[in-house]
């Protein structure tokens, strides 16, 4: 019985592991990176033919996001319990001013360390790229923009 | 007396021979009679081996390994956009949404730099939807 116990937990986590890999991202996010000249790497991969993308890029780009991955891993728990904690002070009236805002505060530096991880991810990506590479991205939004323009 | 003795024996050994050969002969014919205590001293039909046991654990951890394998090696070749499409739903901003601003609130202000673009503004001016 236990074989079977044993079989069925590891079955149950290839299946909750594959199905979080197909979260979609949000677009917001990637508009707001494409805005700032970064790539998020989604939208490289999806046109990694047209772009040329190599083995070795590639092979760099998912290191580049794992190593995002490992950076964030450690403040997700802490951030969600922060975050959640801000929202509770926020939920009585009237609002304790000081301990709301030293809350706040507590959600926006973990915010802000996981933005830095994710600006120096995009970064890392760009400069993986060749140049012809980001010319080739960037004629292609411009083409975008001008397509969707009335 | 002696020599009748002798033959009576004689008979009787023959007759004992003869008896065991048909009681042989019946035992053969005959369908078996089972008796509990002669089953119970027999070794049981279906033998309880160790070995046997090994079978479900011995599937479970190739079930196992393959499983891992699977993960292993799905990570190596794993998708960079799929991994990043994870984390990054996986850890939502709190304090982003704050900052957006409807553009049926103030029109004018879609176009200014620094002005965050929520997702209805997408709908009437499509034109800034980069991410497609």
């Amino acid at each position: 019985m236990k074989p079977m116990m044993a079989l069925f937990l590891v079955l149950s986590f290839s299946v909750v592991a594959a199905a979080q890999t197909e979260a979609p991202t949000g677009d917001r996010g990637k508009r707001e990176a494409l805005m700032m000249g970064l790539y998020p790497p989604d939208i490289i991969m999806r046109r990694q033919q047209a772009l040329g993308i190599t083995d070795n890029q590639r092979a760099d780009i998912l290191k580049a996001v794992q190593t995002f991955q490992a950076e964030v891993a450690e403040l997700q728990w802490t951030l969600q319990n922060d975050q959640q904690l801000l929202r509770q002070s926020f939920a009585v009236y009237p609002i304790k001013i000081a301990d709301a805002l030293l809350q706040a505060e507590q959600v926006l530096e973990l915010e802000s360390k996981f933005k830095l991880a994710h600006f120096r991810l995009l970064i890392a990506i760009k400069n993986e790229l060749t140049e012809q590479q980001i010319t080739m991205i960037d004629e292609g939004i411009k083409r975008k923009r001008e397509k969707m323009s009335p | 007396m002696t020599s009748q003795f002798d033959s009576n024996s004689l008979v009787d050994k023959e007759l004992n021979r003869r008896f065991a050969m048909m009681r042989q002969q019946d035992a053969r014919h005959l369908p078996e009679i089972f008796d509990a205590q002669v089953l119970a001293a027999r070794s049981p039909l279906i033998v309880r081996r160790k070995s046997y046991a090994i079978i479900p654990m011995t599937a479970a951890a190739l079930a196992a390994v393959i499983v891992t394998g699977l993960l292993v090696s799905g990570q190596s070749s794993q998708d960079p956009s799929l991994l990043y499409a994870s984390i990054m739903s996986e850890n939502i901003m709190a304090t982003d949404q704050l900052m957006s601003m409807s553009p049926g609130t103030m029109p004018a202000m879609i176009t200014t730099v620094g002005v965050d673009i929520t997702d209805a503004a997408l709908v009437n001016y499509p034109q800034l939807d980069y991410a497609h």
